[in-house]
């Protein structure tokens, strides 16, 4: 059996107030939890515990928020407005990257720059290469009908799963010591920073910057752009020649083979041509993904 | 396309890459001529269901046939190593059925009434390893 390490675990989070474990975005409230520190190995056992009780504190914080601010009618109408511009601009626009590519690309940044052994030069690559990407992901485009379209779930998803891999490498820049699962530069000792664990981010608003707070003074720079003479982006998408595949689609009342062209890459199997074939049905398909015939599918409004 | 452990143990992948055999999540690209177009084919033995996915189901139905294996009433629990080893190999079956598939009697004949397959031969020369019901 193939055997690789994963993620299980974020060691991460929002920093919330520890008897109502309200957040500084009004209205967003998690249970806290002492011992999520970079100083720590994630342990399953030891947060049960404070899953139960701070849980059942945040739980009671945003009970006691809503019944005070929220009131029929609160919602604010062009906030709605907005966000619903927002998710059906990706079937509006004539043209532009699918969400899939945007989000293997991602994987592959963060993978071979923001991995287990993190080096400077690494971060900042990665940091450039997500920023990039997040330019990308607001000109994505998708197809087919709003009923069980993993596309656009995606298109939409991508925006978080940008920030947080930002927020990631960002993090692991500042940190310049080794400390639990965080390794720098072959596995430094931990340093000065050891007193406080803590590193905080904040947001800058929609489409800002935003900033990086620490309490060691050395690490509020922000990284220092990187200009190398080949992009990362470059990088990652040199590939080999194109393979013609004809795939056979059809079913019991008959069917042909459909040609292809998939990217060649090292060590890939007819399984991951499939695949990405997969991703080139979804977007050309009319019904993307929706089991149920074209006509069922609701328009989308005017 | 039925796919799942991409690691050659589930048998979900099973299909006909340029006309042979294959799991595909263990066929490498480039194992293949790629100055032609891969050919990427259902398994031709069963009824299809869409694109590359067969109805399997009849090796289920064969299978429930084959009694399977039940000890005698205060049998000995004891095995000697060489006769662990003898059924091992038999038991490596993944049923991604590519056997059953190429079966000229199954896949040509359409003998389904009449044969079992190959994968079936594997099973009962397995259960006729284990020593108490020889």
């Amino acid at each position: 059996m193939e055997v690789g390490p994963t993620g299980h675990y974020i060691m991460g989070g929002v920093r919330v107030d520890a008897e109502t474990g309200a957040a500084t975005v009004p209205g967003l409230f998690a249970a806290e939890n002492p011992r999520a520190h970079a100083r720590r190995e994630p342990s399953g056992r030891q947060f049960l515990s404070d899953l139960l009780v701070h849980g059942m504190r945040a739980g009671a914080g945003a009970a006691a928020y809503a019944a005070k601010a929220l009131a029929p009618g609160a919602l604010d109408p062009a906030q709605v407005q907005t966000g619903e511009r927002e998710m059906l601009e990706f079937f509006e626009r004539p043209s532009g990257p699918d969400p899939y590519s945007v989000h293997r690309k991602l994987q592959d940044s963060m993978q071979a720059l923001v991995g287990i052994f993190r080096t400077e030069g690494d971060l900042q690559q990665g940091i450039e290469a997500v920023q990039a990407l997040r330019r990308e992901a607001k000109t994505v485009r998708v197809e087919g009908s709003r009923a069980f379209n993993p596309g656009w779930h995606l298109a939409h998803d991508l925006r978080n799963m940008l920030i947080i891999s930002e927020v990631v490498a960002r993090c692991a820049l500042q940190r310049k010591e080794s400390r639990g699962a965080h390794a720098r530069d072959r596995l430094s000792e931990p340093g000065p920073q050891a007193r406080s664990g803590e590193q905080l981010l904040h947001a800058g608003g929609r489409g800002g910057q935003g900033g990086a707070d620490s309490p060691t003074p050395d690490a509020r720079r922000a990284p220092r752009a990187v200009r190398g003479a080949r992009g990362v982006r470059q990088v990652l998408e040199e590939t080999v020649a194109d393979a013609v595949m004809h795939v056979f689609r059809g079913d019991a009342s008959g069917g042909k083979l459909e040609e292809y062209k998939v990217p060649m890459e090292e060590g890939m199997v007819v399984l991951d041509a499939i695949h990405h074939i997969q991703a080139i049905w979804r977007r050309t398909s009319r019904c993307a993904g929706t089991a149920r015939p074209p006509s069922a599918a609701p328009a989308p409004p005017k | 396309m039925r796919w799942n452990c991409k690691a050659a143990k589930c048998g979900s992948c099973s299909a006909e890459v340029n006309g042979k055999p294959k799991l595909l999540c263990k066929t490498r690209m480039d194992a293949l001529p790629l100055d032609q177009p891969i050919v990427v084919q259902p398994m031709k033995t069963f009824p299809i269901v869409k694109d590359l996915v067969t109805d399997v189901k009849w090796n289920y139905e064969v299978n429930k046939r084959i009694a399977p294996f039940t000890p005698k009433k205060d049998a000995e629990w004891k095995w000697m190593q060489e006769d662990i080893d003898r059924v091992q190999e038999f038991r490596k079956c993944i049923e991604c059925f590519l056997c059953q598939d190429v079966c000229h009697v199954l896949r040509s004949h359409g003998r389904t009434d009449a044969f079992a397959g190959p994968r079936f031969l594997v099973r009962t020369a397995g259960l006729g390893c284990i020593p108490w019901i020889r």
